[in-house]
């Protein structure tokens, strides 16, 4: 196949052959080498063909006409004209940048944004919170809570934000006393615990966060785990409670009042 | 004043071509001299040795590049690339007239003097050199175009075989099998004034 192929194909060597020996003056390699190529005769007239083609192409050379230049000359004045005018469009239709360029462009943003001194803005500020009526939402609310404060330091605010009548102080440190008394039974008989009245809220005289507790606790741990199931004992066990620990006095204070005309 | 003192016979084409796109007259004429006799003798050969269409295709070849010298691939050569050029005008230039006639064949009996059937009338008497010469022209304008370029482009202009197969965008081994087939079929064609070499030879050795 490939020698099907050399045979159809005019090499260098060949062609040299046929331009520069006759066919007696070739030795008997190169003779060798036209097998199956070239006959003698053959030879002999692509060899003829060959130089008299040469000899005819270099002896013919026609001239082309001298009134081409002088037109072409006046088309490259033209195109200096039009090439000045389009030379600002060119110039930037035409301009290339290289590769390399934008590629470092892109890298050195990349690397700024990505880095942690970059002052990057966002519009967090700016936006609005969109809540919608099926939305759940979760509020954090700061609750003042002195801990350090002893009960030896208090009296002074307690004095403050109380009443100034050592009468009310006394009913109302009774009250309290009560209070923890039946906090202390009930917790007790509850099978889970029980919130504490917080010493710091009764030490501060917070009055609502007090009644909030005390809500908590009657309403909702001990109410749900008594009151529903064993009614009339609970009842009557506040009730005994209550009378056995200065329940007259509980009640002749409003707060106690209040949380005791709940609790009955 | 400047431009005066620039010697543009020391550039190269490659060189001189952006000049002449941008305007520059000197720069043209120096290109231009060095091609015009090459490009008109290839496009005289390659139209039949129609000077009139010769002429026209070779101002149209340097408008070309005149105008569209811009889109030149600087990583080719100027040369090839002008001898690429020249040819794709030259095939235009063969649709078009085919167009016309409607039949090309016709375009290559009328243009050409004294040619045809009645070429076996002088045979047998008038073995000579002119004679020779003048059926040997004849016989290239009868070959196929892309046969025809090819041998006109190797031993009129003499480029090598690589400049062919860049000239002509094919390969190497094709550039050589056309001249092979170029100078076979001229051999046939010529075939009587070589009596001992039988018509079928090449065929016959080429299996």
């Amino acid at each position: 196949m490939i020698m099907q192929n050399r045979r159809d194909r005019l090499d260098h060597d060949t062609e040299q052959l046929l331009l520069n020996k006759s066919y007696h003056q070739l030795t008997m390699q190169e003779a060798q080498s036209l097998e199956g190529k070239f006959s003698e005769a053959s030879y002999t007239a692509a060899r003829k063909i060959l130089r008299d083609t040469q000899q005819m192409f270099a002896r013919d050379v026609p001239m082309p006409d001298p009134a081409i230049r002088l037109h072409l000359q006046k088309v490259v004045a033209q195109q200096k004209n039009k090439t000045a005018v389009d030379s600002w469009w060119t110039a930037l239709l035409n301009y290339r940048i290289p590769m390399w360029q934008p590629v470092a462009g892109l890298s050195l943003m990349m690397l700024y944004l990505v880095s942690p001194w970059a002052n990057v803005t966002t519009n967090s500020e700016n936006a609005q919170t969109i809540v919608y009526k099926t939305d759940t939402v979760y509020q954090d609310k700061a609750v003042f809570v002195k801990s350090t404060i002893t009960a030896s330091t208090t009296p002074r605010i307690r004095q403050a934000n109380f009443s100034s009548d050592n009468e009310d102080t006394m009913k109302r440190n009774s009250v309290l006393d009560t209070l923890h008394g039946v906090v202390r039974d009930i917790r007790a008989f509850l099978p889970a615990p029980v919130t504490e009245l917080s010493d710091t809220a009764t030490m501060t005289n917070d009055t609502a966060s007090i009644s909030t507790l005390i809500g908590a606790i009657f309403r909702m741990e001990w109410g749900v785990n008594c009151f529903s199931s064993a009614n009339n004992y609970s009842k009557s066990f506040v009730s005994n409670k209550l009378i056995n620990n200065k329940a007259l006095r509980l009640t002749t204070h409003p707060l106690a009042i209040e949380k005791g005309n709940f609790i009955i | 004043m400047i431009s005066f003192l620039k010697n543009y016979k020391k550039y190269s084409d490659e060189k001189l071509l952006p000049l002449v796109v941008n305007g520059d007259e000197r720069a043209f004429n120096e290109l231009y001299t060095r091609y015009e006799k090459k490009m008109y003798r290839f496009l005289y050969r390659m139209l039949n040795r129609d000077a009139e269409r010769a002429n026209d295709l070779l101002q149209d070849l340097f408008i070309k590049i005149i105008e569209k010298g811009d889109r030149f691939d600087t990583d080719r050569k100027f040369s090839t690339w002008l001898y690429a050029v020249a040819g794709n005008l030259c095939k235009n230039e063969y649709r078009r007239v085919e167009r016309l006639t409607n039949n090309q064949e016709k375009l290559i009996m009328d243009v050409r003097p004294g040619a045809g059937d009645d070429m076996d009338f002088y045979l047998p008497n008038a073995i000579d050199r002119s004679l020779f010469t003048t059926r040997l022209t004849e016989a290239l304008d009868e070959l196929e175009a892309i046969h025809r370029e090819c041998f006109i482009l190797r031993y009129q202009e003499e480029l090598s075989i690589k400049e062919i197969s860049v000239a002509m965008d094919c390969p190497e081994g094709t550039v050589k099998s056309r001249l092979y087939y170029a100078l076979r079929k001229l051999s046939d064609k010529l075939q009587i004034f070589q009596p001992e070499a039988k018509k079928n030879d090449y065929a016959k050795q080429t299996g």
